[in-house]
């Protein structure tokens, strides 16, 4: 039997070369529809929320199998997905993340109800190309199919804003944080170096549903005021950490509320209860001490994870992974485009652990961020570095490993083996 | 002793992770009690360039390499070509480069024009060359090669004039057009490559260099004390050791 992995994308792969025309095959088995989310970051979680929210109101949902978001995926997923065949319809919705580089070609074989774009920002210049023809891509998509679909866009980040200046107003919904209330953190939600200086005729859009009155607590979460046509939904409590979560949040919800639930009824009690993506702020106990993994894949990405761990309180020792295979990007210069300086505004950390197959690479970033006098070391074994990291624990030290992609799926179930699982 | 880097465009011109490259010149410097103040120089800035002992322009998106080669016509051609002239050591990526040349001809659209500070053309091409690439280097005649590595890409395909030399001969990759196995350009002491990574980290002999003859230009002949630069270079050994081993491994899949 295949022992699939982590986005394994492979028995689609198997299936489409002897079916090639399975996917219009599987489309309309879906009673309701397809809802798309696709975007640089927070695909995987705003997919998790919405899954989570449908079931919640009583719908049947498939969705992806271990993440994988490449056609022949989503293939898979259904497959696995132990449906009736022979039934007419085969769930109420089908909601799957996709690849934003496979977007493109598959959107008119899917017509889904709806399109979520939760962001935009560079990532894998090598495998993605520039965010604007991405964002190109995506406007070339739209005007061609005529815009049937539903689009849901992240209101705060203005490369999204030109993709919902071409969908018709009656169409589309702007989910963000509403400005005053991000303040100092908000620059580092989007990307914002690129065209500062130039004008580039964006206005931020009206925000249809929004987040304010923000306060984080690590890794307890976040509580904020939801408002959406004028009815405000106080104190939600969102367990998932980080503001950038908030984003995904509002981003299910808005998905929530132009599809099956204007008064968002049950948003609460799913956002209170909904747990961490495989790989995303999720917490380890080994032999005591709290482990946390943390993936970060592009430097909007990374730079949110540092802003989260400012309020971390206590000591800590920090492993860095960074793998180059191809579904990280080859190019790993990404990562001095991000903002390490301010790691290093991070109380108590003791030191800095390099590791995974660019390790030097790592190293040297981290050498030329002005780092602190703590001790920094390369190691290009993941695993052993973490043993030995462990091996200088100090009771009330947490160990906390920031991992690109690949260098994340590889790690993670090594550390599921040597630790428990923490709530 | 102290030195003045012209940092151009740097949120424009700036995907890649190339600001790694000023980071490291001033980390370096710094190492040897070198004062590195850098200034930005933006769109619209017109002042003279003599002043400045280093400088650097990185790559940018598409759209942005045509607003920049406007201002560049505009605002700074004639000062740019006068301080590169007088021995400015300059480092120029990718888009840097194209926009340093004589023109960048799209295979699409009308002709972007270049400051003509470096004697070469870029003609469009059909697809991206996207990869690691290893080139040996030979800074000064009689000196010992180096080997520099880095990563490309670019659908440009760069041919050198006259006037103009390569940084190096390709080891490994496609360089700046996949025939005559050249890797980037110089002219006096301006360097422009089509290497990211960023590339001076990696390659701290090359930055080091670039230190050595801007200080030349402007204090004569200096020493520079060595760094411990053992991180440096087993990182990039390490990398070229495992580019030469994925490019046997694909020409043995061949």
């Amino acid at each position: 039997m295949l022992k699939l992995g982590e986005g394994s994308n492979l028995p689609g792969k198997i299936v489409l070369k002897l079916f090639p025309d399975l996917l219009p095959v599987l489309v309309p088995r879906f009673q309701k529809g397809w809802i798309l989310i696709t975007g640089t970051n927070g695909k995987t979680t705003t997919t998790k929320i919405t899954v989570a929210l449908f079931k919640e109101y009583g719908f049947q949902v498939v969705t992806n199998a271990r993440g994988a978001n490449l056609v022949s995926g989503i293939i898979t997923s259904i497959l696995l997905a132990k449906l009736h065949p022979t039934r007419e319809f085969m769930a109420d919705y089908a909601i799957f993340e996709i690849d934003e580089a496979v977007l493109s070609k598959s959107f008119h074989q899917f017509q889904p109800q709806i399109l979520v774009v939760t962001n935009f920002s560079r990532d894998q210049l090598d495998r993605y190309g520039e965010v604007d023809s991405n964002v190109n891509k995506i406007i070339e998509l739209l005007q061609k199919t005529g815009c049937q679909s539903k689009i849901v866009l992240n209101g705060n980040d203005p490369n999204i804003a030109r993709i919902g200046a071409v969908v018709p107003p009656e169409n589309r919904i702007y989910f963000g944080i509403k400005e005053e209330a991000g303040s100092s953190e908000f620059g580092l939600l989007v990307e914002q170096e690129i065209g500062k200086g130039i004008e580039t005729g964006l206005e931020t859009p009206e925000l249809d549903i929004l987040a304010e009155e923000i306060g984080a607590d690590y890794l307890k979460g976040s509580k904020f005021t939801l408002v959406y046509r004028q009815r405000i939904h106080e104190a939600i409590h969102l367990k998932l950490p980080g503001v950038f979560n908030i984003l995904n949040a509002l981003a299910a919800a808005a998905i929530c509320a132009i599809e099956i639930d204007p008064d968002l009824q049950k948003l609460s009690a799913v956002l209170n209860t909904v747990e961490p993506s495989y790989g995303r702020s999720e917490r380890f106990n080994y032999r005591g001490a709290s482990v946390f993994l943390f993936l970060v894949k592009n430097p909007v990405g990374f730079n949110h994870i540092i802003q989260l761990l400012n309020q971390a309180q206590g000591n800590k020792r920090i492993l860095l992974l960074l793998n180059d295979l191809t579904a990280d990007g080859k190019d790993v210069s990404w990562i001095w485009d991000v903002s390490l300086e301010n790691l290093w505004k991070i109380s108590g950390i003791k030191e800095v652990v390099a590791s995974g197959a660019r390790a030097g690479d790592m190293a040297l970033r981290v050498k030329y961020s002005s780092p602190p006098a703590i001790p920094q070391t390369v190691d290009y074994s993941p695993q052993r570095a973490f043993r030995e990291l462990a091996i200088r624990l100090e009771p009330g030290d947490d160990l906390l490993i920031l991992a690109n992609y690949t260098s994340m799926i590889k790690f993670r179930p090594y550390l599921l083996k040597v630790c428990r699982k923490a709530e | 002793m102290k030195l003045k880097l012209a940092y151009f465009y740097p949120t424009l011109m700036n995907l890649y992770g190339d600001r790694g490259n000023v980071r490291t010149l001033a980390e370096r410097c710094r190492g040897r009690e070198i004062e590195l103040t850098i200034t930005e120089i933006g769109i619209g800035d017109s002042s003279s360039l003599i002043a400045y002992d280093l400088a650097f322009f990185g790559g940018g998106q598409d759209k942005e390499q045509i607003k920049i080669g406007e201002d560049l016509m505009r605002a700074k051609a004639g000062n740019l070509r006068a301080a590169i002239k007088d021995g400015l050591t300059m480092l120029a990526v990718c888009g840097g480069l194209q926009l340093l040349g004589n023109y960048y001809r799209p295979l699409q659209g009308p002709l972007l024009q270049g400051i003509s500070a470096l004697d070469l053309r870029t003609e469009g091409g059909a697809w991206l060359a996207i990869g690691n690439v290893i080139v040996q280097a030979e800074l000064e005649p009689g000196k010992k090669a180096i080997q520099m590595v880095g990563f490309e890409n670019h659908s440009g395909r760069t041919y050198l004039g006259p006037e103009c030399r390569p940084l190096g001969r390709v080891v490994y990759g496609f360089g700046n057009n996949g025939e005559d196995r050249l890797e980037g350009a110089r002219s006096f002491n301006c360097f422009g490559t089509y290497l990211h990574g960023p590339l001076l980290p990696k390659n701290p002999d090359f930055a080091d260099y670039l230190i050595t003859l801007a200080l030349a230009r402007k204090y004569g002949k200096v020493d520079l004390p060595p760094l411990d630069d053992h991180l440096e270079v087993q990182t990039r050994d390490y990398v070229i050791h495992r580019v030469k081993k994925q490019y046997l491994f694909q020409k043995v899949r061949k």
